[in-house]
């Protein structure tokens, strides 16, 4: 323990011109412990696979709402966030730099999933089918998609856009007591209320009492690219959309 | 309210069925049922509710006091470990008692506490290092501070004690931490110890049977809801929590006793006069930390002293409170993890709906079909009222885990596509994955009666009137009052913050008050 104290000493006193304290455990050795620890303490509500439970955080994304710095995520273990599940853990220093070095290795998407193509091509065809046209709007936003989103997923919903439709995306079609029809962009929606963005692209808001008749709509607006690409250009626009900014 | 009256209401209350004017215990009354005798708002006037007052509270973790109102002063706790006492009229504090915690402490789900019990001018509550506090109602002064347990090997206290003849009971949370838990009485004037109750039997006591190898000794058992009490028989009750670890049963053959029960204690001595276990060898965490609502019934045809009980297992159950007699039980929220229950009212588990390496799906999921939030029982309306999640499910997960003392000791994990607390503030996903409802049970059929289901889930408790009003809240934010005979919304206010509480209601000034804690604040609503 004296000479774990030692090191951290000295890799704070390596930090000092840092404003923040890296992770000092970030190895390979770090990364095999925090498994364990992770598998133990985290899993039951992050899942083993650290894609989330039950309203959990999905950790393999590389996006960490509370905080980015390793300093700020040894915080948030070491203490919780207040209202919500999330305790704080009693773990040593030690352990919580290696739970650490684990999460974040979550996050490196494994060699294998990544699409091979050319990027340049694939953003040739992501301009020539528009895809902007939607996606700069109400579709989801495909900026670092590729931290929510597999390779295999994006495939899947390029194909076939109705194989998975967040709840987020799903659209609704109502009918008011006094005739009238509205559509659009569901936002969020209670036991007698929902918001919505209408078509004309005002934010609305409804009482469901209003409405004589609701629908909502789970399926893509998004046209498959299924027989307007070939395999390569697939692989061209993957590379495109998960090669990081655009 | 004359002096008569006042006595009457005193009267009443040391009968504590129903409670007059006060709301002395934390479920409103011994009997536990969230009923009140007012009747100031009624169904033809509650549409004219207006706020009264907020108390804002400075924590940011989740709110799930219940306040009482004793002798003109209303105590509630603030997360983690505050007390205040307020102006019931007015919501002015006249003093705050702040209680200093280790950095690290022990709660599985958050820095929580869900109020105060209140005796002969003293204040109790329970911290999360394991302390039971004594203050003076009226300066908010420390009078003793007993350690119940060393809070390192996992234990908290988040409930409202129960003071019954001069004993304050309080039980220990950690059931997700390897603890044994226990309930203990301490003497209400000196806080020493009176008897203490082990809800995992050590080897050679009663019930030790139904562990295996040193499986007890992590055994979990938490108590961390108030419970009830019978003057009559001087029984005391109390639900008890999951056995750990909660979804590797695999290390733990047997029935696993007390986890997952409803003990009647001898209120004098702590001696178990009677134990009624809801789920066996528990593979999913589904506590029996309900409220035990007590309620006096004619049951096929002769008067009988019954306890009423909505399990987080899925079924509804009606016991005799005397013997402990199982009366009747039947799901009321889909399940798919019992064929039903034997003439016992033990579950006959249907074999593989249990945790597994690769996950198993059972309904109910890992927050059941319902939770600690309070039920009701109406005198009146003679039904019984709780909140339901429906049509929701779990995947359970199984792996192997050794105890470490203060560690995390579940040995596996749940997914569920609905979150367990704290709703988003942007709520898309559909019911499909469950919803919540206000349910009405008939307790001599088990028959639902009524049933307002709502878009999200809820932890809101609920509180029946006199007046036939039934008030609840949600996860949305929203604050209402439906009709207890039909179940028909009558009054709604969106309060902007979930409702992870219990409502409660007293009088002040002549005027009822209807409080429940939002988001972060504490709100009060009455009649202008």
């Amino acid at each position: 323990m004296f000479k774990f104290a030692l090191f951290l000493f000295s890799a704070l006193l390596q930090q000092e011109s840092s404003t923040r304290l890296a992770n000092p455990l970030n190895t390979e050795a770090g990364r095999e412990a925090g498994s364990r620890i992770y598998l133990l303490q985290c899993a039951s509500c992050h899942g083993r696979d650290g894609r989330g439970g039950q309203g959990t955080p999905d950790l393999t994304t590389g996006n960490f709402r509370r905080a980015s710095s390793d300093e700020g995520l040894y915080q948030i273990i070491a203490k919780g966030i207040p209202g919500t599940t999330m305790a704080g853990f009693s773990l040593e220093a030690r352990e919580i730099w290696q739970t650490l070095a684990y999460v974040r290795s979550l996050s490196v998407p494994r060699p294998s999933e990544r699409p091979t193509g050319d990027r340049a091509r694939g953003e040739a065809i992501f301009r020539a089918h528009n895809c902007a046209g939607c996606h700069d709007h109400t579709a989801p936003d495909l900026q670092q998609i590729a931290r929510r989103r597999t390779p295999a997923q994006l495939r899947r919903s390029i194909l076939d856009p109705d194989a998975e439709v967040p709840s987020a995306y799903w659209r609704l079609r109502a009918t008011t007591r006094g005739g009238r029809t509205i559509s659009g962009l569901r936002l969020n929606e209670d036991t007698y209320t929902v918001q919505f963005l209408d078509e004309s692209g005002s934010l609305r808001g409804i009482a469901k009492s209003e409405l004589s008749r609701y629908q909502i709509i789970r399926a893509s607006p998004m046209p498959s690219l299924r027989d307007k690409l070939t395999p390569e250009q697939l692989e061209d626009l993957l590379v495109y959309l998960t090669g990081g900014e655009r | 309210m004359n002096a008569l009256a006042l006595l009457v209401g005193v009267a009443l209350q040391a009968q504590v069925t129903p409670p007059g004017v006060h709301w002395p215990v934390h479920h409103g009354s011994w009997f536990s049922q969230h009923y009140s005798a007012l009747d100031q708002i009624t169904p033809a006037n509650v549409s004219k509710l207006s706020l009264q007052w907020v108390f804002q509270s400075q924590s940011l973790e989740k709110f799930e006091t219940t306040p009482l109102v004793m002798d003109g002063v209303m105590y509630i706790t603030e997360p983690p470990n505050n007390v205040i006492a307020l102006d019931p009229a007015t919501g002015r504090p006249f003093w705050i008692y702040e209680h200093r915690l280790p950095e690290v402490t022990y709660t599985c789900c958050g820095k929580v506490n869900r109020g105060v019990a209140y005796h002969n001018g003293m204040i109790y509550y329970g911290t999360h290092d394991a302390k039971l506090l004594a203050l003076d109602a009226r300066t908010g002064r420390l009078r003793w501070e007993t350690t119940i347990v060393d809070y390192k090997q996992g234990y908290s206290l988040t409930h409202a004690p129960l003071v019954v003849k001069d004993k304050v009971i309080v039980g220990t949370a950690g059931g997700e931490y390897g603890i044994r838990g226990f309930l203990a009485a301490l003497d209400a004037k000196t806080g020493h110890e009176v008897w203490r109750f082990k809800i995992i039997p050590e080897p050679g006591e009663p019930g030790s049977e139904t562990w295996s190898g040193d499986s007890w000794k992590h055994g979990g058992g938490s108590i961390w809801l108030t419970g009830s009490y019978d003057p009559e028989l001087n029984l005391t009750y109390w639900g008890t929590g999951n056995p750990g670890p909660d979804w590797n049963p695999d290390v733990r053959p047997g029935d696993n006793l007390y986890t997952d029960c409803v003990l009647a204690l001898d209120a004098g001595t702590g001696k178990l006069k009677w134990h009624f276990q809801f789920t066996p060898h528990d593979e999913w965490d589904w506590d029996a930390v309900q409220t035990p609502v007590l309620a006096d019934l004619e049951w096929r045809g002769r008067p009988r002293k019954l306890m009423l009980w909505g399990n987080r297992n899925g079924f509804f159950y009606v016991l005799d409170r005397a013997t402990g007699e199982f009366l009747s039980g039947r799901p009321f929220v889909k399940q798919t993890w019992a064929k039903g229950l034997d003439d016992n009212g033990r579950p006959m588990k249907i074999p593989g709906r249990g945790p597994s390496k690769q996950g198993t799906q059972t309904w109910p999921g890992v927050q059941g079909g319902t939770n600690w939030y309070a039920p009701s029982f109406s005198p009146r309306t003679r039904l019984f009222y709780l909140t339901a999640w429906d049509d929701y499910h779990g995947t359970y997960f199984s792996w192997d885990q050794e105890y470490e003392q203060g560690k995390w000791y579940a040995g596996g994990g749940v997914k569920a596509p609905v979150p367990p607390t704290r709703r988003e503030r942007i709520v898309t996903r559909g019911t499909e994955d469950g919803y919540a409802a206000v349910r009405a049970l008939d307790p001599l059929t088990g028959k639902m009666v009524w049933d307002y289901p709502m878009q999200d889930m809820s932890e809101s408790g609920l509180l029946t009137t006199a007046s036939d009003l039934l008030f609840s809240g949600n996860r949305e934010g929203h604050f209402f009052a439906l009709d207890a005979r039909t179940g028909k919304r009558l009054w709604t206010r969106y309060l902007g913050g979930q409702v992870i509480a219990s409502p409660m209601t007293y009088m002040g000034n002549g005027k009822q008050y209807i409080a429940i804690a939002a988001g972060h604040s504490l709100l009060t609503f009455a009649l202008d």
